[in-house]
C-alpha cells in the first residue's frame, strides 16, 4: 500500500473528519489517485480492515461509527468528479437501479458501486438502503431498469433477497439481475439465488458495461 | 414404577380440591353402601331373630300317637353325628282342656327338660310373673290364660286329656312369648308332668333343636344330614322338618329385600365408577399437556398410564378408607341416637367386617377399573397432538 | 464434523380423506456441534420438520438417521430411549410440569431414564440452574416464576442428560428483546461448552443471523440453506 494510503488511516485514526476529507480529496484533485483506487484502494479497506483493539471494545462500536461517517462524507464529496467523468464518456443508454434490502444498512458499498456505475456509462440510480420489498418492486416498475443491483452485506439478508430476486423474475424476466456484496461469501449462498450476474468487486460492472456495448 | 408413583401423587397434591372432591365423591359411595348394608343385614337378621330365634330350626317327630323311648340315646348320637346344631332338647306335648271352676279353655301342654330347652326358648327371660315349674305338676301359663280362664298366681287348675284322664296341676308362672298364638295356648312345664298326664313312660314325641349361629340358612341341608342318620340306623324314620321349609313366605320376603338390597349396592357402585371414571378421564385430558411433555423426554408408555392407575388406585383406598370412617360413624350414630322408647335402636344395625371390607374393595376395584380407560388414553396418546393443540 | 442427524427424503401428508401435504421431499443433514436456526413463513412446515427430527412425529416415507440410527428400524421404546438419552427438547411455550419445581423439573429427564439420582447427579442439575442464573429460584414451582425464568429452566432441563442434540421450537417465542439475547448467549455458550448440535425454529433474526447455518422453509421445501463462511 502506498504512504498516501497511510497518511490517510493516521488521519482517520485521529478520528479528524476535516483533514481526512480534505486529505481525501486532495488526492483526488491532484490526480495522484484515480477515482476508482481512492474508492477500492481507501474508502473500502479503511472500513473493511478496521478492527478494534482490545482494550476499546466498549468504544470501538462508536469508532466505528465515526469512521463510517467520514468516509461517507468523503465518498459525497466525490460526486461531482463522477459527474465529471461521467460527461467525458460514452452514454450506454442503460439503466441500473441499486439498492440494499430491508434491514440491510450496510450502504457504502452499494453507493460505491453506484458511482462506478455511473463511471461505466450507465444511468444509473441509487434508491437507498433497508428498501422494502414491495418497494423495490415498484421502483423496478417505475424506472424500467435494464439493471437491478443488490448488495448484501448481512448473511441473514439472503433471506429476503430470494424473495426480491424471486419477486423481479417473476414480474420483470427481461430485468437483469446483478448481486455482491459481502453476504456472498457465505458457503453456498449464491448458488440459490436467482441471478444473472455475481460480482465480487465494484470494478467489475466495467465488464457488465463491455458486454452490453 | 416409583416414578409414575411420584407423578402421580404429585397431581393429585396439585389439584388439591379436586382430589378431595373426588375422594368425598367415593367416601360417600362406600359410607351409603356400607350403612345400607348393615341397616338391611340388621334388619333381616332381626327379624330373622325374632321369627325364628326362640323356636325350634329343626325339628324330628315321629306320628301322632308314636313317642321316642331312646330319645337320649337318638340325642347323643345325632350331637356326635351331625355337625351344625347347637343344642336338641327333647319334648312330648299333650293337647287337652284346662278347667277352673266353670271356665273352660283349650291348652297344648309341653313338656321340656329346661337345660337344654332354655337354649332355645329363653323361657326365663318370658316370665312375667313367678317361676319356672321346677317339680311334677307345676305348670307355667301364657299370660293369655290369666284372662280367659280368670286365675291368678298359685291357682289349682285341672288338665283334662280326651280319652286319657284328668291331672291336676298348680300354676306357678306367668310367660309372655310376645306372640298371642303362644301366649292364648301354651303351657309349659316338665317332660314328667306330660308324660304323666298322658300316662306313658319316659318316652317323647318330638325332639327339637337349634342350629348354629352362621348356619341358620343352612337349616335345609343340616335336616337332611339329621334325616339320614335314622336311614343308617334303620329305625322307623322319624319326620324331620326345617324352619326354612316351614317359613316359606318370611324367606321370600328376606330373598326379596336381599335382592332389592344388592340392586342399590349395585348402583351406587356404579355411580362410583362412573364418577371416578368420569373424573380421572378429565384428569387425564387437564394433564394431557403434562403427558405430552414427559413423552417429549421419552417417558415409556407404560409409565405414563401406571401414572392414572396409580391415580386410581390412590382415589379409591382413601374414598374407602373414608367412606367406611363414614359408613360407621353414621351408623353408629344411627344406632345411639336413633332409638325406641325403651331405649333400643329403632333398627338395630348388622356391622359385618366382612361385608365392610367387601365395600372397600370393591371400591378400591372400582376405582382401579375406572382408572383403566384414563390410562389407555395416557398411553396413546400422541405427544405430536398435544404438543401442538397445547 | 460427522453428521448427528440426518434427515432423507423426508415427505409428510396429514388426514386421511383431505390429505395436506406438508412436507415434499426434504433432505437435511446436521453436523455435529453446529449451530442451526430454521426459518420460514408461519405454516411452511418448520415445527412439522422439527418434531419429525426429535421422533415425537412419524414422517408420511423418508429415513430420519439419528446417531447412525435409522429411526424406522425402532420401536416405540426404543424410540422414547433414544429421545431420553439424546435429544433435549425446548418448547416455544417451555412446557415445563407446572406440578413441579424448576429443579424437579430439570431432574426429570434423568428421572425418566429410570438411573438412581446420586448426589452428582444432583449437583449437576444445581449446576444447571445456575449456568441459567435461577440459582435463587431453583425450589419455586414453575407456575410461580416468569416465562423467561421458565424458558430458562426448559434450556436446563433439555440439558440434563448430556444430549447430543437440542432441539428448539422458538425458544425465545414470548420472551422480551434483553431476554431473547440472554437466551441466545446461553444456547451459544452451551454449543461451545459442551459441542451439543442445536437446531432451532426461530422468527427472530437476530438469533437466526447468529446461527452458522440458516435454512428457510417455504411451503414445506428447502428455500435456502447457507452456511456462514468462517463457521
Ligand atoms: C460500517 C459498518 C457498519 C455500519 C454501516 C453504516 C452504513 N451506513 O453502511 C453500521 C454501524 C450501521 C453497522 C451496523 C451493523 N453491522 Co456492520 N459493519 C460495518 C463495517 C465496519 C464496514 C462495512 C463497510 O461499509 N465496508 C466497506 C464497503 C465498501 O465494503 P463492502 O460493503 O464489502 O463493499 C465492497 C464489496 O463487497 C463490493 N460490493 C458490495 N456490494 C456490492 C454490490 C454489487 C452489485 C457489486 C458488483 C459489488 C458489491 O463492492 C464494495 C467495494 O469493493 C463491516 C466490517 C467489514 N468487514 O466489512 C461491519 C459488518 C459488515 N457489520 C456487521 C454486523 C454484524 C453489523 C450489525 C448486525 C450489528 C453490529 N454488530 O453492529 C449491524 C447491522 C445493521 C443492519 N441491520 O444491517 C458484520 C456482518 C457479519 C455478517 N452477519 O455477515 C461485519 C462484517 C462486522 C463483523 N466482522 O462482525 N455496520
Ligand atoms: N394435524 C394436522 N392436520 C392437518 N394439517 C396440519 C396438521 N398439523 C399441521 N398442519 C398443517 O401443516 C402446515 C405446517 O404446519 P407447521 O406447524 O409445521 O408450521 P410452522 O412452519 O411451524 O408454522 P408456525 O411458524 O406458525 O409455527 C400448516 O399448513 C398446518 O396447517
Ligand atoms: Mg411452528
Amino acid at each position: 500500500m502506498n504512504s498516501n494510503y497511510e497518511g490517510f488511516i493516521k488521519l482517520l485514526d485521529l478520528e479528524d473528519k476535516d483533514k481526512s476529507v480534505n486529505y481525501a480529496l486532495e488526492l483526488l484533485k491532484s490526480k495522484k489517485v484515480t477515482l476508482e483506487e481512492l474508492y477500492l484502494d481507501f474508502l473500502a479497506p479503511a472500513l473493511t480492515t478496521f478492527v478494534c483493539q482490545e482494550k476499546e471494545k466498549e468504544i470501538c462500536i462508536w469508532k466505528e461509527h465515526t469512521r463510517t461517517s467520514i468516509i461517507r462524507t468523503i465518498l459525497e464529496c466525490t460526486y461531482p468528479f463522477v459527474i465529471e467523468r461521467r460527461n467525458e464518456i460514452k452514454k450506454l443508454h442503460k439503466k441500473v437501479v441499486i439498492l440494499t434490502p430491508s434491514e440491510e444498512y450496510h450502504e457504502i458499498g452499494a453507493i460505491i458501486v453506484n458511482h462506478f456505475f455511473m463511471l461505466a456509462g450507465f444511468e444509473s440510480q441509487y434508491i437507498g438502503a433497508n428498501t422494502p420489498k414491495n418497494d423495490i418492486l415498484m421502483a423496478v416498475k417505475a424506472y424500467q431498469p435494464d439493471f437491478v443491483a443488490i448488495s448484501v452485506t448481512n448473511y441473514y439478508n439472503i433471506v429476503i433477497t430470494k424473495q426480491i430476486t424471486d419477486g423481479i423474475k417473476k414480474n420483470y424476466p427481461n430485468v437483469k439481475i446483478i448481486v455482491g456484496g459481502q453476504a456472498f461469501l457465505q458457503h453456498g449462498a449464491i448458488d440459490q439465488i436467482s441471478h444473472d450476474y455475481y460480482m465480487q468487486k465494484a470494478s467489475d460492472v466495467f465488464m457488465i458495461a463491455k458486454e452490453v456495448k | 414404577m416409583k416414578l409414575a408413583f411420584s407423578i402421580a401423587v404429585r397431581f393429585l397434591k396439585s389439584g388439591k380440591i379436586q382430589t378431595w372432591f373426588i375422594i368425598l365423591g367415593i367416601a360417600i359411595g362406600v359410607s351409603v353402601q356400607v350403612f345400607i348394608g348393615s341397616l338391611i343385614s340388621g334388619l333381616q337378621k332381626s327379624l330373622v331373630d325374632k321369627t325364628i330365634g326362640n323356636s325350634s330350626q329343626i325339628t324330628i317327630t315321629v306320628p301322632s300317637g308314636e313317642y321316642m323311648d331312646d330319645y337320649s340315646q337318638i340325642i347323643s348320637n345325632l350331637s356326635s353325628n351331625v355337625e351344625g346344631i347347637e343344642v336338641y332338647t327333647p319334648t312330648i306335648t299333650a293337647r287337652g282342656t284346662l278347667l277352673e271352676g266353670t271356665d273352660t279353655s283349650p291348652v297344648v301342654m309341653r313338656g321340656f327338660t329346661f337345660e337344654t330347652a332354655n337354649q332355645i326358648y329363653n323361657f326365663e327371660e318370658k316370665i312375667t310373673e313367678g317361676r319356672m315349674p321346677n317339680s311334677i305338676n307345676e305348670i307355667v301359663l301364657g299370660i293369655g290364660f290369666k284372662e280367659s280362664l280368670n286365675i291368678e298366681l298359685n291357682d289349682q287348675l285341672t288338665f283334662d286329656v280326651p280319652t286319657i284322664g284328668t291331672t291336676n296341676v298348680i300354676v306357678v308362672g306367668f310367660f309372655d312369648f310376645k306372640v298371642q298364638a303362644i301366649n292364648t295356648a301354651w303351657a309349659i312345664t316338665t317332660l314328667n308332668t306330660v308324660q304323666t298326664a298322658l300316662g306313658v313312660g319316659d318316652v317323647v314325641d318330638s325332639i327339637e333343636s337349634q342350629i348354629e349361629d352362621g348356619l341358620i340358612f343352612d337349616a335345609v341341608e343340616i335336616a337332611a344330614l339329621v334325616q339320614t342318620q335314622f336311614v343308617n340306623n334303620g329305625e322307623g324314620s322319624p319326620e324331620v322338618s326345617n324352619w326354612i321349609d316351614n317359613n316359606e313366605e318370611l324367606l321370600s320376603g328376606l330373598q326379596g329385600q336381599s335382592i332389592s338390597s344388592i340392586m342399590i349396592q349395585v348402583f351406587v357402585m356404579i355411580s362410583v365408577v362412573l364418577a371416578i371414571a368420569s373424573v380421572l378421564a378429565i384428569i387425564v385430558m387437564q394433564k394431557s399437556r403434562q403427558i405430552g411433555i414427559l413423552k417429549a423426554m421419552g417417558i415409556q408408555n407404560l409409565d405414563a398410564s401406571l401414572i392414572f392407575l396409580f391415580e386410581g388406585l390412590i382415589l379409591g383406598l382413601l374414598g374407602a378408607i373414608f367412606g367406611v370412617a363414614l359408613g360407621l360413624g353414621l351408623s353408629y350414630s344411627f344406632t345411639t341416637f336413633a332409638l325406641k322408647a325403651d331405649g333400643t335402636p329403632v333398627v338395630p344395625l348388622f356391622i359385618d367386617p366382612g361385608f365392610i371390607a367387601l365395600s372397600a374393595a370393591i371400591a378400591v376395584t372400582a376405582a382401579l377399573g375406572a382408572s383403566l380407560i384414563p390410562a389407555r388414553k395416557s398411553s396413546k396418546l400422541s405427544v405430536i397432538e398435544v404438543i401442538r393443540n397445547a | 464434523m460427522p453428521n448427528v442427524m440426518e434427515l432423507k427424503e423426508i415427505t409428510k401428508i396429514y388426514g386421511t380423506k383431505i390429505q395436506t401435504q406438508v412436507l415434499f421431499g426434504i433432505n437435511l443433514a446436521f453436523e455435529e456441534g453446529s449451530f442451526n436456526s430454521i426459518i420460514g413463513q408461519s405454516g411452511s412446515g418448520k415445527s412439522t420438520l422439527l418434531n419429525i427430527l426429535g421422533s415425537l412425529d412419524r414422517p408420511t416415507a423418508g429415513d430420519i438417521i439419528i446417531n447412525g440410527k435409522n429411526t424406522k428400524s425402532l420401536s416405540s421404546k426404543e424410540l422414547s430411549d433414544l429421545r431420553n438419552e439424546s435429544i433435549g427438547f425446548i418448547f416455544q411455550f417451555h412446557y415445563l410440569l407446572p406440578e413441579f419445581t424448576a429443579l424437579e423439573n430439570v431432574l426429570m429427564p434423568y428421572r425418566i431414564s429410570k438411573k438412581p439420582i446420586t448426589k452428582e447427579v444432583l449437583d449437576y442439575a444445581n449446576e444447571l440452574l445456575d449456568i441459567v442464573g435461577l440459582t435463587k429460584v431453583k425450589n419455586n414451582l414453575a407456575i410461580n416464576m416468569s416465562g423467561g425464568q421458565q424458558q430458562r429452566v426448559a434450556i436446563a432441563r433439555s440439558l440434563m442428560n448430556n444430549p447430543k442434540i437440542i432441539l428448539a421450537d422458538e425458544p425465545t417465542g414470548n420472551l422480551d428483546s434483553d431476554s431473547t439475547e440472554q437466551v441466545y448467549e446461553l444456547l451459544r455458550k452451551i454449543n461451545h461448552q459442551f459441542g451439543t448440535t442445536f437446531i432451532i425454529i426461530t422468527h427472530d433474526r437476530h438469533i437466526a443471523e447468529k446461527a452458522d447455518r440458516i435454512v428457510e422453509i417455504k411451503d414445506g421445501r428447502i428455500n435456502l440453506d447457507i452456511t456462514k463462511a468462517n463457521a
